[in-house]
């Protein structure tokens, strides 16, 4: 402990006479640590670094003091030159000799105060450092006899000045050059953040290069450098890349930081090819907006619903009152019902009541409208203005626009066939049949493009084309059975791989008999569609128009049958190597046999039977035999019951445990 | 690999077309719709058997009319968020044809746009709306090249595209472009502002967090090296854009023409060839060949009938490999061989050695001019070949040209009738004479004048970098003469990964946005991702120089790019558009992004 506190006091001593200009002498081996004494803190690390940090930049930072050399008893410097672990007392790079501390001095730490930069605005660095000053000032007041207090002012000033300094641009050049200066020396971390070095392996003789590549023996020429991510020690060729560290959150390492408070620091290979980015690989961004949209479609669907629903019951009210004013004429004089149509007033009985229905402020003023709502052309003597029954718009009836005209006159009898779920009234209900068929004028109404759109828009999607309907059952018929092919396909490569035996071929079958489903299949799609003509099977003249995707599904189901089928086969013979060789391999230690299909078993088993049965019988007839003494005939009976025998011991064999 | 296009393609292949495991949504066919953006991104991305593999049996383009509904299939739609297509979209979602829709993106789509959309969705048949970032062609793995088709908003159009491959990439760059181009300081602040600008919905947030140190965008000016396309090139892939002509992947070859499909991704031989030049190309083609002979010579059929059944079985197994690999074998013969021709027709060796002599100053000024004047005299080589030598001369000894009047001669000797068949047009003449001052012009206006601009491009040679002195292009050109000339871009690109400040002090300006420099503060070191664009164009012999940099050096990513892959006779048409503009109009201050938009339409 004492030793342990001198050293570090006289440290500091050191430190606050810096600004003295006194070349760097061969006494300097004195001030390095030993590693190995173990008794040195990270603060006091930590702190060495923040004092130094701030150097003065005009005159770079002078590394020594005559002062500090007669203090220095002779015994330190005994054991300094002892010491085989030389090192920087600034960076506390490992040295190899003096020779190499000396220039390391001069090379990286000369420089780099004047790049020196204050960013601090890491608490742990202000919290740091308020701690290392609270050492010095306790090893102060420990009072080695020659201490004076100008360390611990200078310190204070020191912070101030930091404070002040701020953010400032660290530029790349003290390290750049300490790359390829010295091989000797590895460069100093930049020391507004200082990394850890606890995980840093030490040096010993005889140590080779960590990477697996390369592994000759460091030494001064190969360079002796520590990567900065892992610690180990490399040659300085394999440890010259560089990455963005900062210390682990334990402190005890470090890890990667790639915002601007991470440091550029040595690394080897193998730690830049772990960085998140290259491990990572290619990126590749895709945003997904579905949730907005849905967002966004909630939004302008509810609306719709309202629109549709309003629009809806207007359909039914409008068909309610024109049905059973139809209805009641039609009961009540049945016959004159054609002559009466003629001069019943329709259009002053029934607008009043439509214009109810829509809504009277919905109705729109015949005078006030000049053109019409949709396509906006001006109504005029031939383009009449009509209104729609059922949003009480003014559209025309034109139908010379170009898409669909702007309103239409629609029987309600072919829309209530359309929209059979509405709630109609019972009346409807019960006389629907006779509504559809009805063809009065009276049953018409006008309705507008877009309220028809609107009243239509289910239906219209349920509406398919009916005439590709064989197609796709066809297709989905093939679709299904890819399906299951390619469910089944790794479960089988899954059996082979795991020698399951049974399983596989239990699969093989399944996968067999699917493929040649399919492959019917396509024959099938093949020939219902497609006309061979010549030597080319060409879509048959009735499909033409739908040619390309009919082409397309069949070129796809037969590639995809082809590349099975190759792969299938190669997964069979791989099979069957693999179940050749098992069955060798079996022979010899019996135990190790491959497992039997219950079929497998039940035959074996049958056959055991028989062979037994046989057997029984033939020993049978031997001690008929024997009693009869007929032996001339018992020397093949023997025979054949000594063949017997092999027989049954053999099927025992393979039977094993599934035996009697 | 950070820098990886085609991972780019294949995780965007997986998003459209493979459905997700578990989904009932796989047991169904799909139709695909895109528009005139996005089927040249499909086409050379992706193959129509990779296509039909997930159950894509019908593509369609989207601003069709469609009468038939097809509910038993799923649609995916695919276009780039332009006014025309969104509109196609929205009439198509009014009236679905399909049962279900996934829309995607190929670049970010606007708030107003995606309510379009929702509002045309009534019967809710729209599963996902995702944007994917690929308003940009993928020719290679590190070459790309973006694809602009209208002339109005001409860098709008450029910097959406420039920005879909950098969201691609998950790259939010610094930004050097050369300043003493207009049209890249407009380009760099356009894209600068496009990141800056919170309209992407914040998209360039966050995207760097992986990487220690900023991507780079570096925009270059083709006007700034205008001599590299007009150099004949001699390995595989430049030699059939130069001497054949690729479009769009696709090589047109033979009478009747025939179409063949180059990919790097699909084609084993052609990407173990594509870099190499001649003399190796044949060699390893040989090889090819023998190695197939070898395969197939056991299975010929003279060989089947003596071997037994299960041989047999065997050998008929492996037949479509065979197929597709004679297949393949004979693209290559028929594309080799058509090089060939042109190579003896057009006497490519004579022209190439004197054009790497000019270029790489191999000789002096008079052996030049002898062997000049010999080359002229000869009416076997085409008249363009001669401009092209007239303009790589002019541009090598300008003060030569003027004092002794060399291009005089010169013209004299190309409008001669008994030697040069045809005679030079008044375009390739007048292209000659303002050669120099075109490419001047644009230097001095941006008060770089005192810079030998032109001298520039040869004098860049000699201060060669070190650092891929050792790599394999310079095996190449050690002793081959065909292979001298290095593009200018292996300076630029040296100088940014040696960070000498030779030239790049003097003729970039960087550009940082804000997230960047949030992230990293000012200070911009240890570079590492590289995204070269080339306004004006690229040419196949940049993107192997790219490659072979890649090759050599694992702690650089670069990939290249431009608006248009150039062959000598693309850049030609582009340059003789532009001295007729420039004699057609006032004469001063043209704009070079115009005449190069003009020649594009023409393209």
């Amino acid at each position: 402990m004492d030793a342990d506190g001198s050293t570090s006091k006289q440290r500091n001593r050191i430190l606050g006479s810096r600004a003295e200009p006194i070349t760097f002498s061969y006494q300097e081996p004195k001030q390095p640590i030993q590693e190995s004494n173990g008794g040195e803190t990270e603060d006091q690390r930590t702190e060495e670094g923040q004092n130094l940090k701030p150097g003065n930049s005009e005159s770079g930072y002078k590394y020594s003091s005559s002062m500090e050399a007669e203090d220095v008893s002779p015994k330190l410097a005994q054991e300094a030159f002892q010491n085989s672990n030389i090192i920087c007392p600034i960076c506390e790079e490992t040295m190899v000799s003096l020779y190499q501390l000396n220039q390391h001095i001069d090379d990286v730490h000369q420089s780099s105060d004047a790049n020196a930069d204050g960013r601090d605005t890491n608490n742990r660095q202000l919290s740091t450092r308020r701690k290392g000053k609270e050492h010095v000032s306790s090893a102060d007041s420990k009072g080695a006899a020659n201490s004076n207090t100008r360390p611990a002012r200078r310190r204070v000033k020191l912070d101030v000045l930091d404070s002040n300094r701020g953010f400032s641009i660290s530029s790349d050049t003290d390290n750049e050059a300490s790359l390829s200066d010295d091989p000797a020396v590895s460069p100093r971390v930049k020391s507004g953040l200082h990394l850890s070095r606890r995980h840093w392996r030490q040096p010993s003789n005889d140590i080779q290069c960590y990477d697996s590549r390369c592994r000759r023996f460091l030494n001064i020429k190969n360079g002796l450098v520590n990567c900065r991510k892992c610690g180990n020690l490399f040659c300085n060729i394999h440890c010259n890349k560089k990455v963005r560290l900062r210390n682990s959150d334990d402190n005890e390492g470090t890890q990667y930081d790639n915002s601007k408070n991470g440091v550029w620091a040595r690394c080897c290979d193998k730690c830049y090819f772990e960085k998140p980015d290259l491990k990572l690989g290619t990126q590749v961004k895709m945003n997904d907006l579905t949730e907005e949209f849905m967002r966004k479609r909630a939004l302008s669907t509810d609306k719709k619903e309202l629109d549709r629903i309003k629009i809806q019951k207007r359909f039914i009210k409008l068909a309610n009152l024109h049905a059973s004013h139809y209805l009641s004429q039609l009961s009540s004089n049945r016959l004159s019902s054609a002559f009466l149509s003629f001069i019943r007033p329709t259009d002053d009985i029934f607008i009043e009541s439509e214009k109810e229905i829509v809504g009277p402020n919905n109705w729109q003023d015949d005078k006030k409208i000049t053109h019409c709502n949709i396509c906006f052309t001006q109504f005029n003597i031939l383009l009449r203005k009509h209104h729609c029954r059922l949003c009480g718009r003014i559209v025309c009836d034109n139908p010379l626009t170009e898409q669909q005209p702007c309103s239409m006159n629609v029987p309600i009898g072919s829309l209530m066939n359309i929209l059979p779920d509405l709630n109609y009234s019972d009346q409807i209900i019960a006389n629907r049949k006779k509504l559809m068929e009805a063809d009065s004028p009276s049953l018409f109404l006008r309705f507008c493009a877009s309220c028809k759109d609107v009243l239509l828009s289910d239906w219209k999607v349920s509406q398919d084309n009916v005439k590709h309907e064989t197609v796709f059952q066809y297709y989905d018929r093939l679709l299904v059975l890819k399906h299951q092919l390619s469910v089944l396909k790794p479960r089988f490569e899954n059996s082979i791989a795991e020698f399951n035996a049974q399983e596989a071929n239990k699969l093989r079958l399944k996968v067999m008999n699917i493929s040649k489903d399919f492959e019917s299949q396509v024959w099938a799609f093949r020939n219902t569609f497609f006309a061979n003509s010549g030597d080319r099977w060409v879509v048959m003249q009735e499909y033409a128009d739908i040619g390309g995707l009919l082409q397309n599904i069949y070129s796809a189901s037969s590639f995809f049958l082809q590349e099975f089928l190759l792969d299938l086969k190669e997964l069979n013979s791989k099979l069957q190597s693999k179940e050749t060789a098992t069955v060798r391999k079996n022979k010899d230690p019996a135990s190790d046999r491959p497992k039997l299909t219950k079929k497998q078993i039940r035959e074996l088993r049958d056959s055991l039977m028989v062979m037994q049965e046989q057997k029984f019988l033939i020993e049978n007839t031997i001690e008929k035999f024997t009693k009869l003494r007929k032996f001339d005939e018992l020397v093949p009976l023997m025979e054949n019951r000594d063949e017997l025998d092999v027989a049954i011991k053999d099927l025992e064999q393979q039977l094993g445990e599934f035996g009697f | 690999m950070t820098l990886d296009l085609s991972k780019v393609s294949s995780t965007y292949f997986d998003k459209l077309f493979v459905s997700k495991k578990g989904e009932q949504g796989s047991m169904r066919g799909k139709v695909l719709l895109v528009d005139k953006y996005t089927t040249p991104i499909i086409s050379m991305c992706y193959t129509q058997s990779q296509l039909l593999q997930q159950d894509v049996i019908l593509v369609e383009m989207i601003d069709q009319q469609r009468t038939s509904n097809v509910k038993h299939l799923d649609c995916v739609v695919y276009i780039k968020p332009t006014k025309e297509s969104v509109s196609s979209l929205v009439r198509e979602l009014k009236n679905a044809h399909y049962s279900k829709y996934e829309i995607y993106f190929n670049n970010s789509v606007s708030k107003s746009q995606l309510e379009q959309i929702a509002e045309a969705d009534e019967h809710e048949v729209v599963l996902q709306v995702v944007e994917l970032f690929q308003d940009y062609l993928i020719v290679n793995n590190h070459f790309y090249s973006i694809y602009l088709s209208g002339t109005e908003n001409f860098v709008t159009d450029e910097t959406s595209s420039l920005c879909s491959l950098l969201l691609s990439l998950k790259k939010c760059p610094i930004i050097k472009y050369e300043n003493n181009s207009i049209n890249l300081k407009r380009l760099g602040s356009e894209v600068l502002y496009h990141i800056n600008s919170n309209s992407q919905n914040n998209l360039f947030d966050d995207l760097n967090q992986n990487s220690a140190s900023p991507p780079l965008l570096l925009l270059l000016d083709r006007k700034n090296d205008p001599i590299t396309p007009l150099i004949t090139p001699w390995t595989y892939q430049s030699m059939i854009h130069e001497l054949i002509g690729i479009n769009r992947n696709i090589v047109k070859v033979g009478t009747p023409e025939e179409s063949l499909i180059l990919s790097d991704a699909s084609d084993a031989f052609f990407q173990e060839a594509m870099y190499l030049n001649y003399g190796d190309l044949t060699d390893k083609f040989q090889r090819y060949v023998e190695e197939y002979k070898k395969q197939t010579k056991s299975s010929s059929v003279e060989n089947l009938k003596t071997q037994n059944l299960s041989e047999l079985k065997k050998l008929l197994t492996k037949f479509p490999e065979f197929r597709k690999l004679s297949n393949n074998i004979l693209k290559h013969l028929n594309l080799i061989s058509e090089l060939d021709r042109q190579v003896t027709v057009q006497n490519l060796w004579e022209v190439s050695e004197l054009q790497q002599i000019i270029a790489c100053n191999l000789e002096n000024y008079s052996s030049i001019k002898t062997k000049m004047i010999e080359l002229l005299d000869k009416p076997s080589i085409s008249t363009e070949n001669k401009v092209k030598l007239v303009l790589l001369y002019s541009a090598k000894f300008i003060g030569e040209c003027k004092s002794n009047g060399d291009l005089s001669l010169f013209l004299h000797k190309l409008s001669d009738s008994s030697l040069s068949d045809p005679v030079i047009t008044i375009s390739q003449s007048k292209l000659i004479q303002n050669f120099n001052k075109i490419f001047n012009f644009s230097s001095s206006m941006t008060g770089d004048g005192n810079v030998n601009n032109i001298g520039r491009f040869f004098g860049g040679k000699k201060i060669n970098i070190n650092l891929f002195s050792n790599s394999s292009n310079a095996n190449n050109t050690t002793n081959n003469i065909y292979m001298q000339y290095v593009p200018k871009l292996n300076n630029i690109v040296g100088d940014i990964m040696s960070k000498s400040q030779s030239h790049s002090s003097t003729t970039f300006s960087t550009l940082i946005p804000d997230v960047v420099s949030q992230q990293y503060g000012k200070s911009i070191e240890n570079l590492q991702d590289i995204i070269i664009y080339i306004k004006g164009g690229a040419t196949y012999e940049e993107c192997r120089l790219i490659h072979d940099l890649n090759a050599s050096t694992d702690r650089f990513e670069i990939i290249l790019g431009g608006d248009d892959v150039l062959n000598s006779k693309v850049w030609l048409d582009k340059l003789y558009d532009q001295v007729n503009d420039a004699s057609l109009g006032s004469g001063s201050g043209i704009s070079y992004a115009t005449s190069s938009d003009q020649t594009r339409d023409l393209l």
